[in-house]
């Protein structure tokens, strides 16, 4: 949980679509099987390319068994990369709170920003929603302009048109309540009228 | 003549490399870890990736040396 004030309560936490995570995981697949495809299907690389391996490169020791261990060892850094990937996706989130929205960016593993703005400090909400596909599974940019002139960006959004909705309706029960409190007169003032 | 050396991949190399590559990983597992530890808000998913984690590692890391032992002990 984030750190929230007093009376703060999460009411709705989206993070990035699980489509940003794929691309990743299709690269990773694709390097972790590109090695399988010299050991048990060598007719499908090009034959001037086996000559250069084979020239260029001696393993010592059994050579079926070498090459297994250089795989495995590729597939172990390979599913740290897919760790680091995953953290990253998982970590990047946005809450909005009856209060605030609190937008975490993690950055690989040793940078990590929070920041927070508070619902009646936002000016103007934002969707884009780039190409056919990112309508299609949806997932797009929101962006959040507050009155401190600052923007805050969430890019790959899940479901970004319901992310926005949420804001600018905090935003406006926020807003109405500011104003209830402004119309309605004080104690102090109604004691006086009589 | 080949424009460049030729690479000999020793078994000593092959040993260097699994050093290198336990260091590495256990290096990476204590940081996932403390991240996970630390900023896993929503317990069950980040507890999911833990297990997950653990389960693959502990394979990949047997066929490693499986595969190391047999490349460098076969006959």
């Amino acid at each position: 949980m984030p750190p929230l004030e007093e009376s703060e309560r999460i009411l709705y936490t989206t993070r990035k679509h699980w489509f940003v995570l794929a691309g990743e995981i299709i690269v990773l697949l694709f390097l972790a099987v590109l090695p399988s495809v010299l050991l048990f299907a060598p007719y499908l690389v090009p034959a001037e390319i086996l000559v250069f391996l084979k020239e260029s490169v001696h393993l010592q020791g059994n050579f079926l068994f070498s090459v297994l261990f250089l795989w495995s060892l590729e597939l172990l850094t390979l599913w740290v990369f897919f760790a680091l990937f995953w953290t990253d996706y998982y970590f990047d989130v946005w809450f909005v709170t009856n209060f605030r929205v609190i937008a975490i960016d993690q950055k690989g593993m040793f940078n990590r920003s929070i920041s927070a703005f508070r619902l009646d400090m936002v000016q103007d909400a934002t969707v884009d929603v780039p190409g056919i596909l990112a309508t299609l599974i949806g997932f797009g940019t929101v962006r959040v302009q507050t009155a401190s002139d600052e923007s805050f960006k969430f890019r790959g959004a899940k479901a970004p048109n319901a992310l926005k909705e949420k804001i600018m309706e905090e935003h406006h029960r926020i807003q109405g309540e500011k104003q209830e409190v402004s119309i309605k007169p004080s104690p102090e003032e109604q004691i006086g009228r009589f | 003549m080949l424009p460049f050396p030729t690479i000999v991949i020793e078994k000593t190399v092959l040993t260097v490399l699994l050093g290198v590559a336990l260091v590495l990983f256990a290096v990476m597992t204590i940081i996932f870890r403390y991240h996970w530890n630390r900023y896993g808000f929503s317990e069950p998913v980040v507890a999911k990736m833990r297990k997950l984690y653990g389960l693959v590692s502990a394979l990949l890391l047997g066929l490693a040396l499986i595969f190391y032992l047999l490349s460098v002990f076969a006959l």
